[in-house]
């Protein structure tokens, strides 16, 4: 069964292959371009995503800005980060963490990866 | 050879060896001799006050002890050869005795002041010079940390690229798998773009690279272009941070007599410390003004960030002062900023209100208008 994916990046190409590829694979997905934009189509659907794959830099609200609005407001949803330069450390001082880090570039098999291993933790199928 | 440099090895040569030293003993025994020579009765107070000179010498050459043995010594000379030629007399002896050992103390206590002179003056030139190497190194240090940030960002922006080349490529193969060759050549199209775009990454890269020297000879200079050099510079990582860059510049400036990588150092300083500061603001502008002012070009770059405590203001311009996290900032961009600006003659200033914004002046004197 496909997951309900939403996808948070500022980079349109990014959105569009991750987009073509994961619906391939069966998922639906949504797309937005920065952090309010995902938060909004969040709390349009409040329990209407399976996963979030988010870029870490975005303009207006970025990656660690929606996760932690996730968290503030209860949303268990789990939260992948999709990033190339993250400070691992930096990030470690946060409060929230994120269910996943994939570094960019990655290839689709190790998304493919992360998210079968995702599924198989929550519990559901994929 | 110069004559200082050979009076220095001359006196190196009396005071450290084995051979100066017996000489310098000789010269001073001869000098107490001459002083009692009755033959030349005329030339005794002369040859007199030369012997004396010649013991405060020999108290430079040798040591206090040795200074007083050998005075004894040439007294006991000195009046042996008078006795040949006049009748002994306890009161020139003493006399002569008495003046010798003042003389040789004199000597010997100008020496140990002079010795210590010499001892605190190396000291001082020791430590200008080793402050002179901190801070040259304090310089490097602090550019090559903004250079780190700024490498940093660049390696950010070339990844975009690369995960995008990474899934067109992917979607390419799958798409062509699905029998869609079109939209497989949309994705190859794609890659080439992308493959373009980090190879103007790269180009922008190589200029930074080139500009990573440590000139510090000044030259008449366009403040507006340094400017804008130094915004080129920062170009990715204002993007990755999201910040607005806004220029106002009153062109034609009039030149300025600086050395132009100094002061992009400067200025990449306050543009990293400004994207700090409006990290997680709402609002993220960062405006460089430059004008003529008073026979100066002044220089303001303003962010609208969460602005320095009041308490902190004083100390910003401090070395190693940082409220950023361990790890982030060496607390020695602002110090070295400041150094930068005051070696050419310039002032830096800072101005900020907490939750509005900082803003950093800096004024450089010009020497004529531009042409």
């Amino acid at each position: 069964m496909g997951l309900r994916i939403l996808i948070a990046d500022d980079e349109q190409q990014i959105r569009v292959l991750l987009a073509s590829m994961l619906r391939r694979w069966g998922h639906t997905v949504q797309a937005a371009e920065d952090g309010e934009a995902a938060w909004a189509a969040i709390e349009a659907a409040p329990h209407g995503f399976d996963l979030i794959l988010s870029d870490f830099k975005m303009p207006r609200l970025d990656g660690l800005g929606l996760l932690q609005r996730l968290r503030a407001r209860g949303h268990t949803v789990p939260f992948v980060f999709m990033t190339g330069f993250l400070d691992r450390a930096y990030l470690e001082s946060e409060a929230v963490q994120p269910t996943a880090i994939l570094d960019k570039p990655f290839s689709f098999a190790k998304l493919q990866a992360s998210i079968s291993a995702l599924a198989s933790a929550q519990g559901g199928c994929a | 050879m110069s004559m200082p440099a050979r009076a220095r090895r001359l006196l190196a040569f009396l005071r450290h060896s084995a051979a100066g030293r017996r000489l310098s003993a000789v010269a001073m025994l001869a000098a107490y001799c001459l002083l009692f020579v009755p033959t030349w009765p005329i030339f005794r107070e002369v040859i007199g006050a030369f012997s004396y000179l010649l013991t405060l010498a020999v108290a430079f050459l040798l040591s206090p002890w040795e200074t007083v043995l050998f005075a004894l010594a040439g007294l006991a000379a000195s009046t042996y050869l008078y006795s040949l030629f006049l009748p002994f007399s306890w009161g020139i002896t003493a006399a002569s005795g008495l003046i010798g050992l003042i003389v040789c103390g004199l000597g010997i206590a100008v020496r140990k002041i002079w010795d210590r002179f010499r001892a605190q003056q190396a000291a001082l030139a020791d430590a200008n010079a080793r402050l002179l190497d901190a801070q040259a190194a304090l310089v490097q240090s602090a550019k090559l940390a903004a250079m780190g940030e700024l490498a940093a960002g660049v390696g950010h922006e070339i990844n975009q690229p690369l995960s995008i080349i990474g899934m067109a490529a992917e979607e390419a193969a799958a798409t062509l798998k699905e029998g869609r060759p079109d939209a497989a050549k949309e994705a190859l199209a794609l890659i080439a773009k992308q493959v373009e775009r980090a190879g103007a990454i790269i180009a922008h890269l190589k200029a930074m690279a080139r500009r990573n020297d440590f000139g510090t000879a000044k030259v008449e200079t366009d403040l507006a272009k340094v400017i804008r050099d130094s915004i080129e510079f920062a170009t990715y990582p204002m993007k990755n941070h999201g910040v607005e860059v806004r220029l106002e510049l009153a062109e034609p400036l009039p030149c300025v007599l600086c050395a132009p990588v100094m002061i992009e150092q400067v200025l990449t300083n306050l543009y990293l410390n400004a994207m700090d500061a409006m990290e997680n603001r709402p609002s993220k502008v960062l405006t460089i003004r430059a004008r003529k002012d008073n026979g100066s070009v002044r220089v303001e770059v303003a962010d609208t960030g969460s602005g320095i405590a009041e308490g902190h203001l004083a100390r910003v311009f401090d070395p190693f002062f940082t409220t950023k996290p361990v790890g982030r900032g060496t607390g020695l961009g602002l110090s070295v900023a400041h150094r930068i600006v005051m070696g050419h003659g310039g002032t830096i200033s800072v101005a900020s209100k907490a939750d509005q914004g900082t803003t950093f002046t800096i004024t450089l004197p010009y020497i004529r208008a531009a042409t």
